[in-house]
């Protein structure tokens, strides 16, 4: 039972490398228990897929502040290139 | 089927500069530390762009096509970063987050996050972007790399050149800590 138990250090590490990809079986059900019997943990993977997808987000928002100059300076740029 | 090729002529493609700077910029913004650093990816990405146009399939879009080589911009500029040894600073620590036996240290327990309003998801990514400034660079290249690179773990691992064992603890490391500076201005805000 004690091999079983993950401790909320490994079950953070865990969470991780689940929002990569599933995890291996055993260590999948190891991190499915913890999380179950800790409210610790159980709010760190909420909040972790939470800052995931605002991490995602960032700057995909349309609403857009002039770049006249940017513009034109990329265009320079490339001009002077064949 | 044969990929068609498009050749894309100077006007078409300043016809591009116009219609994607804004949401390049937007996007590089985010990203990096710096507005200066990210208007000279957005302008290396259009210029490589240029050069590469020869390359450029017609089936993906303009805007998919200038996206994924400001995304290589942006990964290239964390790689260096990760590998500068000046930045590379304090090596990420997490004694502070956890007991000897493993569990969340006293004071660290992660606790729910008391939100709510109309203007939460505007404020969260504020309160994102501040504690990710506070995020030494090495560490903060490690979060990033995930979205520049898909969440392709074994791509990210080549171009940080570290293992996989390595990642894991490095992002979780940045990750607790990144999680705990937020919880810690939304605590804050909500005594306001």
């Amino acid at each position: 039972m004690q091999t079983l138990m993950l401790s909320c250090r490994k079950a953070a590490e865990l969470t991780e490398r689940q929002s990569f990809a599933p995890l291996p079986a055993v260590q999948g059900f190891q991190l499915w228990m913890h999380t179950r019997i800790c409210a610790g943990c159980q709010a760190y993977q909420r909040q972790s897929k939470r800052i995931d997808l605002l991490l995602e987000q960032r700057g995909t928002e349309t609403a857009l502040r002039p770049t006249g100059p940017m513009e034109e300076r990329i265009i320079a740029a490339i001009s002077c290139k064949n | 089927m044969p990929i068609a090729y498009h050749t894309v002529e100077k006007r078409e493609f300043n016809e591009w500069v116009h219609a994607h700077t804004g949401d390049l910029l937007r996007y590089a913004k985010t990203r990096v530390r710096e507005e200066a650093e990210a208007e000279d990816l957005v302008q290396s990405a259009f210029v490589a762009a240029w050069e590469g146009r020869k390359k450029y399939a017609q089936q993906s879009s303009p805007r998919t096509w200038l996206f994924s080589i400001l995304k290589n911009k942006i990964a290239d500029h964390w790689r260096k970063a990760y590998r500068d040894p000046v930045v590379h600073g304090q090596e990420p620590v997490d004694a502070d987050f956890f007991g000897d036996n493993g569990r969340w240290a006293p004071g660290h327990i992660p606790a729910e996050w008391g939100l709510g309003g109309p203007d939460q998801a505007e404020q969260m990514h504020r309160f994102l972007a501040d504690c990710l400034r506070l995020l030494p660079s090495h560490w903060r290249a490690v979060v990033e790399m995930k979205f520049l690179k898909d969440k392709d773990a074994e791509l990210i691992c080549q171009e940080l050149g570290i293992s996989a064992t390595n990642y894991w603890q490095q992002i979780h490391r940045a990750k607790v800590r990144l999680r705990e500076c937020i919880s810690t201005k939304i605590t804050k805000d909500n005594h306001h």
